[in-house]
């Protein structure tokens, strides 16, 4: 009974959620929609105290929630969506609402790497695919209708409840979570002697030139040169295996 | 600075085998389509030349293997210690016997490129064994995956290839992800993608409460890496895959994705550094013994009373592979637990007691040259028509053809852990492993896991003799002289798993003696 309690902040919008996804999920028969948003709505409402960001700055608490708020929806949405090329422009809207995260959390590079990889190169793929196997026209059922719409939310939620469980263990959320014993020290850092990735820390004479380009092309073509390497081994082998496995002109198509 | 930069200039001689694999690989694949013309033909017989220069890039490869020993371990992105080695020779070896048993299973007009991704799987492979870097690790995990695509479809293009491929496909796809996502996690809880820095920062944080940070994940990383070693609950994807692929695909992916997974897992769990890592809550070990345990148990009677019920045997031989992992990952278990514990503890259990890794490395090559051996057979042992497929294809094999039926049945009784084979061998170094870390005080547990491990091999004995039954004391049906084809390659290969196969149970210090080097 005290777990329950010490965690309903955890358990009660994890809950609400879930069946709120569950609600809103195509299906063969006709639900109120309203139902399913208003619990999701509710849920977001009460989870939304959790993940606070530190008090404080007030234009930065309000983007927070403006981006925080368009990520949580749009990925309802892209969930629930009975139109698969909808879903791939909701995710798009929770890539590019993630990137907001990312760049109120000062990583400008990973935003645009994101935008770039994710927004430019994946959604359109995936829109090209969804198109290209959509060319009849014909409203097939098999993409319309999750199969296993219960199973698939229950699953995906006791995810996110164990993740959220998790972090709010590692006491690193913010003050007002149940965790009595927080303790000071939550990251270790590798001790200062080892240096592992050395090219990848900032310069001695200027600690704030961390972001810099500089220091970005030092580590990718400098610790990480190797991995960048293998990295274009792997895209070769699989541009040259697209071609080898598209059928030739002259034995027609597959 | 000047220090990191040398570093990087040395790495390169560390991967050198490696880099010798991938130049061949980059060859074949440049000079492949000027040998075949517009309509996609080739001239009959390219692919015995495709074959040979498969074998000199390996052979030139393990020729600077040899020539380059394990040298002491540096926080640059590679290492090249006795793991490193030790499977750089498994792979390069068996790399050898897979192409020989891909030979004849491509076309001319694709062999080429089929070869290339065979030799860049097993770049990757040792890639993998030689990464002292997350993010090195996870490209060399993609540099085994994504050529594996490529090799399961491009010998055959019929349906149930491409059903095998796609399922294979999406779930590898699925199990990276999955793989990413534990690998971010350990970088979020020390701030690091060098191995050697997190192993460090583990055991500056002894003295600290656990993390739930590096327990997400561990859990992660267990159950991307699971996918690779057919653990059980992972392993769903394996008997469609393996019936619907290339025999020879199937013998890769029954053998080469448990090298990679499980020596991913040594790299990321058990440290180079035995001996500060003791009871350090920090370390993934809390987190992955239990769950290891169980997965290892279900991996284990799932796939010996999966493979009862099967009547095709190539789903068989997959349930099989599955089984195998289980008893791999006894090893590994006991392996991991041994590193946790005090040294005072240890001073209990007797010095010659086995190490459960040292078990797992010499059980993974026993495993690779007996169903290696056993794919070899079956590839040897086809028809011109008709691939082996249900048990009725090996009826009476030991009437038309008794030496494929005999050299069948000396793997199978490997396979089933039966004397005088390596097979038994390696299940009573990782039976006596488990069972001698179960006598150290409040280890019980696995004692029970040595238990379960010989419950285990005696069932999976029952479908192996099966299989011997079929092929001696059964009539043959339809089977003629006339329509055998003669597999030269797969004979060679299935000969030298012959050998690996009675000869490791003759001269197991061979390969012990290397071994133990790996694990003080």
């Amino acid at each position: 009974m005290d777990w329950s309690k010490e965690n309903e902040l955890l358990v009660i919008p994890l809950l609400l959620g879930c069946f709120a996804v569950w609600w809103l999920m195509p299906s063969a028969k006709k639900r109120p929609r309203i139902v399913g948003v208003l619990a999701g709505l509710a849920a977001c409402i009460m989870i939304q105290g959790m993940l606070l960001p530190q008090a404080g700055d007030y234009i930065r608490s309000v983007l927070f929630f403006v981006f925080a708020a368009a990520a949580v929806i749009s990925a309802g949405l892209m969930i629930t969506d009975r139109n698969p090329v909808y879903s791939a422009l909701w995710f798009a809207l929770v890539t590019l609402s993630v990137c907001g995260l990312f760049l109120l959390n000062a990583a400008p590079f990973l935003s645009a790497a994101t935008i770039i990889v994710y927004a430019g190169a994946i959604i359109v793929t995936f829109l090209f695919v969804i198109m290209l196997a959509q060319q009849a026209g014909t409203a097939t059922s098999y993409d319309q209708q999750p199969i296993q719409p219960l199973m698939a939310t229950v699953v995906g939620f006791i995810l996110l409840g164990v993740l959220l469980f998790t972090l709010q263990e590692w006491g690193a959320i913010d003050g007002t979570s149940t965790n009595e014993h927080a303790e000071p020290r939550q990251f270790i850092a590798v001790p200062a002697e080892i240096q592992p990735n050395p090219l990848s820390q900032a310069p001695h004479d200027n600690p704030h030139e961390i972001g810099s380009l500089r220091v970005l092309g030092r580590s990718l073509f400098g610790d990480y040169l190797f991995a960048v390497e293998i990295a274009g081994t792997v895209l070769l082998i699989a541009t040259i295996g697209a071609i080898a496995i598209a059928p030739r002109r002259a034995q027609g198509t597959l | 600075m000047n220090a990191a930069i040398q570093q990087l200039n040395n790495a390169f001689s560390l991967i050198a085998p490696e880099a010798v694999l991938l130049a061949a690989v980059c060859l074949i694949f440049f000079a492949a389509p000027f040998l075949v013309n517009e309509r996609g033909e080739a001239p009959v017989g390219l692919r015995h030349r495709w074959g040979c220069l498969s074998l000199l890039a390996l052979l030139l490869a393990s020729c600077v293997w040899w020539q380059s020993p394990p040298v002491t371990r540096t926080l640059g992105p590679f290492v090249l210690d006795e793991l490193t080695w030790y499977i750089r020779g498994l792979t390069l070896t068996f790399g050898a016997i897979l192409v020989l048993l891909h030979w004849n299973q491509a076309d001319d007009a694709r062999s080429a490129e089929s070869h290339a991704c065979l030799l860049a799987i097993l770049a990757g492979v040792n890639l993998i064994a030689a990464s002292n870097d997350l993010v090195g690790l996870f490209v060399a995990l993609e540099l085994v995956s994504i050529p594996t695509y490529l090799f399961l479809l491009l010998p055959r293009r019929d349906a149930p290839a491409q059903e095998a491929t796609l399922k294979y496909f999406l779930l590898s796809i699925f199990s990276s992800a999955i793989v990413l996502f534990g690998m971010s996690y350990l970088y979020g809880a020390t701030g690091t993608t060098n191995l050697s820095g997190i192993h460090a920062a583990f055991s500056a944080a002894s003295d600290h409460r656990a993390n739930p940070l590096v327990a997400v994940a561990t859990v992660m990383l267990i159950a991307g890496l699971g996918f690779r070693l057919t653990a059980v609950p992972f392993h769903f994807y394996a008997p469609d895959v393996f019936q619907g692929a290339p025999t020879s695909a199937a013998a890769m992916l029954s053998f080469v994705p448990k090298i990679a997974g499980f020596v991913a897992l040594l790299r990321l769990m058990v440290p180079a550094t035995g001996a500060e890592q003791a009871m350090n809550p920090w370390t993934m070990t809390p987190a992955a013994i239990p769950l290891l345990w169980w997965l290892a148990v279900a991996t284990m009677f799932v796939g010996n009373l999966m493979a009862l019920m099967q009547t095709d045997i190539r789903r068989l031989l997959a349930y099989s592979s599955v089984s195998h992992a289980g008893y791999m990952m006894v090893g590994l278990i006991v392996g991991m637990a041994h590193e946790h514990q005090k040294a005072d503890v240890l001073a209990t259990v007797s010095p010659n007691s086995v190490s459960g890794i040292g078990a797992m490395l010499f059980y993974l090559a026993v495993y690779g040259a007996m169903t290696l051996g056993t794919f070899a057979v079956l590839i040897a042992a086809a028809r011109t028509d008709k691939r082996i497929e249900s048990f009725d294809d090996l009826s009476g094999l030991s009437r038309t053809r008794p030496a494929m039926a005999l050299l069948l049945a000396i793997f199978l009784f490997s396979l089933a852990g039966l004397p005088p084979t390596a097979g038994f061998l390696g299940k009573l170094n990782l039976f006596f492993a488990a069972w001698s870390q179960g006598t150290v005080e409040g280890q019980e547990s696995y004692k029970w896991l040595a238990v379960i491990l010989a419950i285990n091999a005696a069932l999976g004995a029952w479908y192996y003799l099966k299989i011997i039954g079929v092929m001696f004391l059964r009539e043959p049906i339809n089977r003629s002289q006339q329509d055998t084809v003669i597999e030269t390659p797969s004979l060679i290969a299935a000969g030298l798993c012959l050998v690996g196969t009675l000869g490791l149970f003759f001269l197991p210090g061979w390969l012990w003696v290397p071994i133990q080097s790996i694990m003080p």
